[in-house]
């Protein structure tokens, strides 16, 4: 219940920023970091384009340059009988470019990830899940109110399948830019934020259909505006990928929390070590896509 | 100085008529089942001197005032409802009684029966500095059996530097040995180690599930309306159960039963405002007490129409009277009700608080024989609501409800041995979500089923004083809980430690059936030797157990956070402590001294698992993590009582840990409200009878919290990790703030109808940026593609400067 969270460090913020003076300093403290270890970026889809598994070594939390590339890697991924080799490029990435109409798999198939690196061999497997198309996007105009600004807003509409256990990433670029911050990744578990509620088979719930649109930083949207276009994708991903992925985004937006901040954790990897059972830093999944634009008269 | 005595003649000691049937069951089962340690005491012929201790300027009784006979060196305390019993043998003698900050009753007595005594004490109002009382019972911090308890007079609570000027009766406590919290403006407070739902705050016996206004800024207590307030942290008496920490005991006063008086005041967050009257003189009077915040009142002329709609406030509401209806009768019914509200227009609005009512009966079976019976309802409700169309709406509101009924009888044998025998049942129905949305039109309940539950207790303590130097109170409580059908009750399968359990069956159990039931003997000791005349050693042993527990992961509490009863699935928690103390008195007891130290063990506490979704969500059980707790600690405080400069100081050295299987690499870490240091010292000084100046410092370690020690990027995202999976391994810088204020009341001399008080405050006067936090972020704004983003550390400071304050108060008789 993200949302109702921030409501509450809006009010809690809003008095004690009136009354208290509460404030947020950067200070310096020391990480802790020990060592960079492997990292592996491996989320690709079933469409029929390049593909690209990016490794990379982890860094110390301060550590605010670009992560350096591991290069002289073998990366494969599995389906069946048809194995498909990733080429590495620049910049840690290993490019899969299919043949023709080729892609990487379809529902049901399960496609395995296989890397080797110095001598150790890495591993992990999912399932492409099933994806909902998108119905449609409207563009709902609202006049300036408080914390609103006027203007068009975004709502996808996209019913989630039967079934429980169903799970979603949105992402959505307005006018080709990608909504990229910790805050803007949005998850879906059936037709809501989380498991557990019992909710299936509807309609994406409105905080999720709104999650379009781009936040300011100040934590409000940012509407659309006439000639705005809006592009929006739904990924199926799997419950380990979705579990990771909440993980990241709460320990990403933390700070967001102020004093009803979570416990640390760990986003929890798929990737192991093949002969240690050793997590690596990262991620493997293989989505399926829908997509669907819109541009604001 | 009023006094009324009566003399009843030798027959009456001998059980008058019952009232009622069921109390006489109860009382026969308890006392004959019980009933051994009375017989060495009936042999000589004896002769009781019982009665009530009350205020003489409004009838409040006076709870824990001294009643002693000077020529046997006996005495006794009177109760929460200030009777007393004194039992001896005839003879003539002079009963004295007195209560801090009142001047001393003294009567010679001729015994030869049963005798009434109901004593009026008076406030000393006579120039400040001198020592106002000259009772021999100055000395309770060292002549009590009663140890690790906390108690600040309302007076006392009033003086302290606040916060915005609020009087907080919460706060006031928090600045005494062994409390702790995680933070300003975080809810709640934690007592040696334990977590905030181990406390058990009740207001008039009705237990109070969340204490605070504005998430944790202002507790829900009016100090116009309370009369008491009493911590236990250790050697809780066999009476209380229920929680594994400790008891928070605050009493509202009955209403002053001799006038009309008027009460309030203007601060910075509230106005406050209490009538007070007597509705029959000396027999039944009232109290109702209002507080609302007006941040948003002020505020409205100011706001243009995009606020139309938009509330925050905060409010409570307390009442109570009472009705003596004869000489064995009193009654008394309170209630209480608080709420805070915030909303933005239709858009969103939560709401929240708690609801409480209290009957009680106070009944005399005889001299020695004081009995109570209480029954009271509690509710602790929010509701949140979101959307402005009918397509997509989202309404939802949770509640724990309880009704109790609470018996509980005393028996003043002699002044060296009292039995106190009673119980409680307690239903719970736990309402974690009633709620609806609305999505596209399409209409879905995803309510969270009620769970219901039955505690019940009985307990025994026998309170007993042996050989001149030992004073001894042993008891035992026998608690039970049972977690009962009428919901879907769910079996978990085994996961790795530190995962979510799956579910592996799933069965419908009917109402009233019992799922699963627990039973927990807990035996409890308080001994204390006498050392010598302003010396003595304390100890004491208890174990107690928890069935209801509060689900909250994030640092502090946020309104919620719901409770859950003990199921299939969770199991109670249970706590053993022992705690030893010395207690020294000096300087004529004017100066106190105390010394203690604690080792307190939990078991079966609660912590989730990573990502754990605690709310609206059915399947929550299978997210729970069992672990245990230990805590250990040394606290040392030194009160001046009185003279122009009083006060006190207070220093805690602790450490609080747990271990749960799945966090931590399966080691004990500390809490996230650990403190190692924990200093304060608090001081009033009189510049003249109408003028204080009051001041407080508090020190105390930084609490431990857990860095991310690295990053790494997974589509573009800079994911932040804590490579050896530790928890609370690092701590934030310490805490230290300076409160001053100033007090100027009305003039002593003048006897005026209106008594007004301004009280000008400093909070934090040197501005230190505290830390509530530190926590790790990448930089604001929308990253670049291709481009590195960059990280920081971030240090959150709820007061981030000084805080000035000015409120008015006022009496009107």
């Amino acid at each position: 219940m993200n949302q109702t969270i921030r409501y509450f460090i809006f009010i809690l913020l809003a008095v004690s920023s009136m009354l208290l003076t509460s404030c947020e300093d950067a200070i310096d403290v020391d990480s802790g970091f020990e060592a960079p270890t492997l990292v592996v970026d491996g989320w690709i889809n079933t469409r029929n384009e390049a593909q690209t598994i990016r490794l990379t070594w982890s860094q110390d939390y301060f550590d605010s340059g670009k992560p350096a590339a591991v290069s002289d890697a073998t990366v494969v991924v599995r389906n069946g009988n048809r194995v498909l080799p990733f080429e590495y490029t620049v910049d840690g990435a290993y490019v899969w470019t299919p043949n023709g109409e080729e892609t990487i798999g379809v529902t049901g198939d399960i496609i395995e990830l296989g890397i080797e690196y110095n001598g150790e061999f890495f591993i992990s497997q999912t399932e492409v899940r099933r994806v909902p198309a998108i119905d449609s996007i409207a563009m709902v105009f609202e006049e300036g109110s408080l914390g609103l600004d006027e203007g068009y807003y975004g709502e996808v509409y996209a019913k989630d399948f039967s079934g429980e256990g169903d799970s979603y990433w949105i992402r959505a670029w307005k006018n080709d830019t990608l909504l990229n911050k910790p805050q803007e990744l949005t998850l879906v578990w059936d037709a809501t934020f989380d498991p557990g509620s019992g909710l299936d088979g509807v309609a994406f719930i409105r905080p999720l259909r709104l999650s379009i649109n781009p936040q300011s930083d100040e934590g409000g949207f940012d509407p659309y505006l006439p000639g705005d276009h809006a592009y929006v994708e739904v990924h199926s991903i799997s419950n380990e990928a979705f579990y990771f992925l909440q993980i990241a985004q709460e320990q990403m937006t933390n700070g967001d929390n102020a004093i009803f901040s979570l416990p640390i954790a760990n986003a929890r990897s798929n990737i192991i070590n093949a002969e240690t059972n050793e997590p690596v830093l990262g991620f493997f999944n293989v989505a399926n896509i829908s997509s669907a634009e819109r541009w604001v008269d | 100085m009023v006094s009324s005595v009566r003399q009843n003649g030798p027959s009456s000691d001998h059980p008058v008529k019952y009232k009622t049937d069921i109390l006489k069951s109860i009382y026969n089962l308890l006392f004959y089942s019980f009933f051994m340690v009375s017989s060495f005491s009936m042999a000589a012929q004896q002769v009781t001197i019982s009665g009530y201790v009350k205020d003489a300027a409004n009838g409040e009784a006076l709870i824990g005032a001294y009643v002693l006979v000077d020529e046997l060196e006996k005495g006794t305390a009177t109760n929460e409802y200030g009777f007393f019993s004194l039992t001896v043998e005839p003879g003539t003698y002079t009963v004295k009684s007195g209560y801090l900050g009142y001047a001393e009753f003294v009567q010679n007595l001729d015994l030869n029966g049963n005798v009434t005594l109901n004593i009026e004490l008076s406030i000393e109002s006579t120039v400040i500095d001198e020592i106002v009382v000259k009772g021999d019972r100055r000395d309770q911090n060292v002549r009590d059996l009663q140890m690790s308890v906390n108690k600040l007079s309302m007076g006392e609570i009033k003086k302290l530097p606040s916060l915005l000027g609020e009087t907080d009766v919460l706060r006031g406590i928090l600045v005494l040995p062994g409390i702790t919290t995680v933070g300003e403006g975080a809810a709640g407070f934690n007592v040696r180690g334990g977590s905030i739902d181990q406390n058990l705050v009740l207001l008039d016996e009705a237990p109070v599930y969340n204490s605070s206004h504005l998430f944790g800024f202002f507790s829900v207590f009016n100090p116009d309306a309370v009369k008491d307030v009493k911590l236990y942290k250790g050697g809780i008496p066999a009476r209380y159960g229920g929680r594994l920490s400790s008891i928070l005991d605050v009493r509202m006063k009955e209403g002053n039963s001799k006038q009309f008086e008027m009460n309030g005041g203007i601060g910075t967050i509230f106005s406050r405002l209490s009538i007070e009257a007597p509705i029959i003189p000396d027999k039944a009077s009232f109290i109702v007490a209002g507080r609302r915040s007006y941040i948003d009142v002020l505020a409205a002329p100011f706001l243009g129409e995009d606020f139309e709609g938009t509330a925050l406030n905060f409010y409570d509401l307390t009442l109570k009277t009472n009705y003596r209806f004869s000489d064995k009768d009193q009654v008394f019914l309170s209630g209480y009700f608080g709420r805070d509200n915030f909303s933005f227009g239709d858009a969103a609005g939560f709401s929240w608080g708690n609801s409480t009512a209290t009957l009680r009966w106070n009944h005399l079976f005889n001299e020695k024989l004081f009995s109570n019976i209480t029954a009271y309802y509690s509710d602790y409700e929010y509701q949140i609501n979101f959307g402005d169309t009918e397509e997509d709406q989202f309404d939802w509101n949770a509640h724990i409800k309880n009704l109790s009924i609470k018996p509980e009888l005393t028996y003043y044998i002699n002044p060296n041995n009292v039995v106190r025998f009673g119980g409680q049942m307690i239903y719970y129905v736990f309402e974690p979500a009633n709620a609806l949305a609305i999505t596209d039109n399409d209409f879905l309940d995803i309510s969270v089923d009620r769970q219901y539950s039955l505690e019940s207790g009985i307990f025994i303590e026998n309170e007993v004083s042996l050989f001149d130097k030992f004073k001894i109170n042993y008891g035992l409580r026998f608690s039970h809980f049972s977690y009962l059908g009428g919901r879907n009750v769910y079996y978990y399968g085994e996961a790795e430690p530190g995962l979510i359990r799956p579910v592996e069956e799933i069965e419908f159990v009917e109402r009233g059936k019992t799922v699963k039931s627990y039973g927990n003997f807990e035996p409890r000791l308080s001994v204390k030797y006498d050392l010598g005349e302003n010396s003595s050693l304390k100890a004491s042993y208890n174990r107690t157990a928890q069935y209801i527990h509060l689900l909250s992961n994030t640092t502090a509490s946020t309104p919620l956070d719901i409770w859950t009863p003990s199921t299939n699935n969770i199991r109670p928690a249970t706590a053993n402590q022992v705690a030893a103390g010395y207690f020294r008195n000096f300087n004529n007891d004017n100066i106190e001294f105390s010394a203690e130290v604690y080792y307190k063990k939990t078991n079966r506490i609660i912590d989730y698992v990573d990502g754990a979704d605690l709310i609206l969500n059915e399947l929550l059980e299978g997210q729970i993590l069992e672990g245990e707790a230990r805590a250990y600690g040394a606290e040392f405080f030194l009160r001046r009582n009185s003279g122009r400069l009083n006060g006190w100081i207070s220093y805690t050295l602790a450490r609080s840990e747990r271990l749960v299987d799945g966090i931590n690499n399966n080691h004990w870490y500390p809490n996230r409200f650990d403190q190692t240091h924990n200093f304060s010292l608090t001081a009033f000084y009189e510049l003249s009878p109408r003028s204080t100046l009051s001041a407080n410092f508090v020190f105390n370690t930084g609490t431990p919290t857990t860095f991310a020690s690295t990053r790494y990027v997974q589509q573009g995202y800079v994911i932040p990790n804590n490579d050896g999976d530790t928890r609370n391994n690092v701590r934030i810088p310490p805490y230290h703030r300076l409160d001053l204020s100033w007090t100027l009341g009305p003039n002593p001399k003048k006897d005026k109808k209106w008594k007004g008080e301004w009280v000008f405050g400093l909070y934090n006067v040197y501005a230190r940026r505290n830390p509530f936090s530190i926590f790790f972020r990448q930089a604001e704004g929308r990253p670049v593609p291709g481009q590195a983003i960059s990280t920081e550390a971030i240090r959150l400071s709820v007061v981030g400067s000084v805080i000035p304050a000015i409120s008015y108060n006022f009496t009107l008789k």
